[in-house]
């Protein structure tokens, strides 16, 4: 009986989504404008109602009173010297203006200033050029528009990326606006190989993405999935480059992603170098890259700008740190509460004086500082900086210092949730899933001790061994036997030796560098 | 992909719960950590067991480890260690104990049950050091001073891994002395511990060696004749060398040391060939000793010699008339080399061991002097 109201209401619940679905679909405004002037601009003034930021500005020649015309646009969304000085101005003051059926070509190709102007009739491409910061030129008795580019939004200078640091390398970083972006890229490849190709999806932000990719190099397997996957895309808003990401995930349940993305234009052409896709999305400074391997997380731009042997030990530090952030705690409760032989007596000791007199079973104890870490995290993440010395007096002494005189928790604890919580801030973009694995391995081996902490290893790689971004095997390189495949995993061979391109990747265009220079 | 995951999981949790060995959730301040203990046997045939557990009441940051002791009895020593939890509350640890005393009157009536049940019991190495005691019970000894760490049995465990440098005292784990009491052809022994005077307080001292026929024991020798049993079978490491030739007075470092035995048997006689090779350096002379070119050097080697080989056959004659127990092996490299004749005489092995001629050779080459070539010149 449950059971059939709940489906009812799961019935119900579907059927109200359909009728939304329809109540919030646009009535499409297909169809061509009219060759009258009082007519189009009623039509846009109805398009556009309740909107104070649409204008309608008519226009007349000081010298040939007859051609009457009109401009359309956002005010928000225009540069105004762009309006003022290279649409209004040589319209108004045009002296050779004839009033003839050529009117509009008139227009386009001798008094407008403006560097690029369409023709169209479209009602619904006139009105997306509107919103996206266009003027459209309205006439009388014409039965096409003229669309003048004006577009004058502002936006933020080209700053370095807060979340991806380095200190040897170039400092650009992505900022919102798309063109831009791309002018990054285009700026790093001038090669006419590079394509930029447009998308828009959201059904109400209508938002551009761009693939990129470099034709020679890229797999076309790969990016015909990719165009597939973007395509299937039927979401209302694409805010951030975080929501494509999301949604043509080859593993929507892994913490795992099999996209990557980095904010640095330098990250992007290394990739695109590599055969791989890059896809921006207007309005987000992070730039996505498909197929995304596992020792990607571990691969920082500055590896390649850096000595390679300085980076190799880096790199090495990146791996052991993820392992030291997923294990160390479960390790320690897996020794102190079923392995307590296989720790150095004097160290058996002085932990056991340690923990006298604290309340609580270890487990307990390192779960409570872990959240605590955590929260610390979070809480430095939001607020302003500007009050972040609070939170660190507040963090260090009295959550570390007082809480282990306090005897709430032991000194050792602090120690290896300090260890976990300081790794894991070295790979920023795997966090994510190091915080999951590292309660999953903790849980384990409070349960079952090693043998927990080892089947729950095991199961994270069998996890990994299954995964396939975009085809790709995610593991690729770290499975191999092979020492060739091995140069840019936990080390990072010499650019030398780096004579080809990731296999599976780049499959058509495999030699990445002819040979140079005999070493 | 979800549904395969989460399978693999359960199915790799259920199996981990069915593989594991010996287990349990137990947190490490709700146990007494053992650190050794001394094994007597009080008038009613009874086991004292004297435990010495560490101490950290104190607990905190500044805590000090002491050391306590705990007495317990038992009908077997396995019943006197779970009758700890009567007196002290925490269950007892022994995963980490190093040291177990066995008293010498224990020794004498047996012990292969205290072995029997430090070797079934999971949590006690096998690592344990075993050691008999020569004084009339084994707790005098956890009761003496330490002098290096609070801990009795630590110190003594010490003692026994820095015996390397000295070489007067066997070091024997539990599982080389049931390996050793299993096999045929070599005898069982143990270091003995007995305690001596150090600045006026009562403080142990490893002193010799016992040796045991099957799991009783039958005789203790000393220190020094220690170290030439250690020479036959092949255990120095280190130490010195003393040497007195007339008024020279020289000392010898061995830097190492190689004895190889083989037994012979030619026209129905079986005798032994004991090769000793050691490679020494000086240490120190005494004013004396002529040391100045290559004849001085093979004089000292010659006395070193023959002194080394006399101390070797005497330790052997002794084994063989006094006791008539191998303790050296003998018959085992019999067992190993001439298998046939082994099973012949296997069985009257103790008589034979008795009889056997020992040819003993020794060669010891002086490699260096230390930092001075000659001794020091004493003017007016």
């Amino acid at each position: 009986m449950d059971m059939v109201i709940i489906l009812g209401l799961w019935k119900r619940d579907k059927n109200n989504a359909k009728n939304k679905s329809v109540a919030n679909g646009e009535k499409s405004e297909a169809g061509s404008i009219s060759s009258t002037l009082s007519k189009n601009i009623d039509l846009f003034r109805n398009i556009f109602r309740d909107d104070d930021t649409f204008i309608v500005r008519n226009v007349e020649n000081q010298n040939n009173k007859s051609i009457k015309c009109c401009i359309l646009f956002m005010e928000e969304m225009i540069d105004t010297t762009v309006v003022s000085e290279n649409i209004l101005r040589p319209i108004m003051q045009d002296n050779n203006l004839k009033n003839n059926n050529d009117i509009l070509n008139q227009f386009q190709n001798r008094v407008i200033t403006s560097d690029n102007i369409k023709k169209s009739s479209d009602v619904n491409l006139l009105t997306n050029s509107i919103l996206k910061g266009d003027t459209v030129l309205l006439l009388e008795d014409s039965s096409e528009a003229l669309i003048i580019s004006s577009i004058g939004v502002k936006s933020r200078a080209i700053q370095e990326p807060e979340s991806e640091k380095l200190i040897r390398g170039p400092r650009e970083g992505f900022t919102e606006p798309l063109m831009i972006n791309l002018s990054l890229l285009r700026k790093r490849l001038e090669t006419p190989d590079l394509k930029f190709k447009f998308i828009n999806l959201g059904t109400k932000t209508n938002t551009k993405i761009c693939i990129c990719y470099l034709n020679s190099l890229v797999n076309r397997k790969i990016l015909n999935e990719v165009e597939t996957r973007l395509k299937s895309i039927k979401i209302d808003g694409v805010l951030a480059g975080g929501y494509i990401g999301e949604l043509i995930n080859d593993e929507p349940y892994s913490p795992f992603k099999t996209v990557g993305s980095t904010e640095r234009p330098d990250v992007v052409v290394g990739k695109l170098l590599e055969g791989r896709i890059a896809i921006i999305v207007d309005g987000t400074p992070v730039a996505l890259t498909a197929p995304h391997l596992f020792i990607e997380y571990f691969q920082v731009n500055e590896d390649y700008y850096i000595n390679y042997y300085f980076s190799s030990i880096s790199r090495m530090l990146r791996i052991l740190g993820f392992i030291l952030t997923v294990s160390v705690p479960a390790i320690y409760v897996a020794l102190m509460t079923f392995h307590q032989e296989m720790i150095p007596t004097p160290l058996l000791i002085s932990i056991s004086a340690a923990r006298q007199g604290v309340p609580f079973p270890t487990i307990v104890e390192i779960m409570l500082l872990l959240i605590v870490f955590e929260i610390l995290r979070e809480t430095g993440t939001r607020m302003p900086t500007n009050i972040g010395q609070a939170l660190s007096i507040v963090g260090a002494l009295v959550l570390g210092q007082a809480s282990v005189q306090a005897k709430i928790v032991s000194a050792p604890i602090v120690i290896v949730v300090a260890i976990s919580g300081i790794t894991s801030l070295m790979i920023p973009k795997i966090q994510g899933a190091a915080i999951i694995l590292r309660v999953i391995f903790l849980l384990l081996a409070a349960f079952l001790g090693f043998y927990g902490l080892i089947f729950g290893i095991t199961g994270a790689l069998l996890h990994l061994c299954e995964m396939r971004s975009f085809g790709v095997p995610y593991l690729l390189y770290l499975t191999s036997m092979n020492p060739y495949d091995l140069k840019d995993t936990i080390i990072r061979a010499p650019l030398w030796n780096m004579k080809k391109r990731p296999k599976l990747i780049s499959t058509d265009n495999m030699v990445r560098q002819a040979i140079g220079r005999k070493k | 992909m979800i549904k395969r995951l989460f399978c693999t999981l359960l199915m790799l949790n259920v199996v981990a719960g069915l593989c594991t060995g010996c287990w349990n959730y137990r947190e490490i301040n709700q146990m007494s950590i053992v650190a050794g203990a001394a094994i007597d046997k009080i008038s009613d045939g009874k086991y004292k067991l004297s435990v010495e557990i560490i101490d950290l009441k104190t607990g905190g940051v500044e805590a000090k480890v002491h050391s306590k002791k705990l007495e317990c009895y038992g009908a077997s020593v396995y019943d006197a260690i779970r009758n700890a939890i009567s007196i002290n509350a925490n269950k007892l640890y022994w995963g980490h104990a190093e040291i177990l005393i066995i008293s010498k009157d224990v020794a004498k009536e047996g012990i292969v049950e205290i072995l029997d049940c430090f070797s079934r019991d999971p949590e006690p190495r096998l690592t344990i050091d075993i050691l008999v005691s020569k004084e009339e019970t084994a707790e005098k000894i956890l009761d003496s001073q330490s002098i290096t760490t609070e801990v009795r049995t630590f110190e003594i465990n010490k003692m026994l891994d820095l015996e390397k440098e000295l070489e007067k005292s066997p070091k024997v784990e539990i599982y080389e002395f049931i390996n050793s009491l299993g096999e045929s052809g070599i005898s069982p022994i143990m270091p003995v511990i007995g305690l001596t005077k150090n600045s006026g307080q009562e403080t142990s001292q490893l002193s010799g060696t016992a040796v045991f026929k099957k799991d009783k024991l039958e005789y203790m020798f000393d220190q020094e004749d220690t170290k030439y049993y250690l020479f036959v079978i092949n255990k120095i490491k280190g130490g010195i060398l003393n040497v007195k030739g007339g008024a020279d007075n020289i000392t010898l470092k061995i830097i190492k040391s190689k004895t190889k035995l083989k037994p012979v048997y030619n026209n129905g006689k079986l005798y032994f060939d004991l090769n000793i090779k050691t490679k020494t350096s000086l240490s120190e002379i005494n004013n004396t000793t002529k040391f100045g070119n290559v004849k001085d050097v093979q004089k000292i080697k010659a006395e070193a010699q023959s002194e080394l080989k006399k101390e070797v056959e005497n330790i052997i004659k002794a084994a063989q008339n006094e006791y008539g127990i191998d303790i050296f092996g003998f018959g085992k490299s019999v067992k190993q080399d001439i298998p046939d004749l082994w099973k012949k005489i296997e069985s009257d092995w103790n008589t034979v061991f008795k009889n056997v001629s020992v040819s003993v050779n020794v060669d010891i080459d002086i490699s260096n002097s230390g930092l001075l070539s000659r001794k020091i010149m004493m003017g007016d």
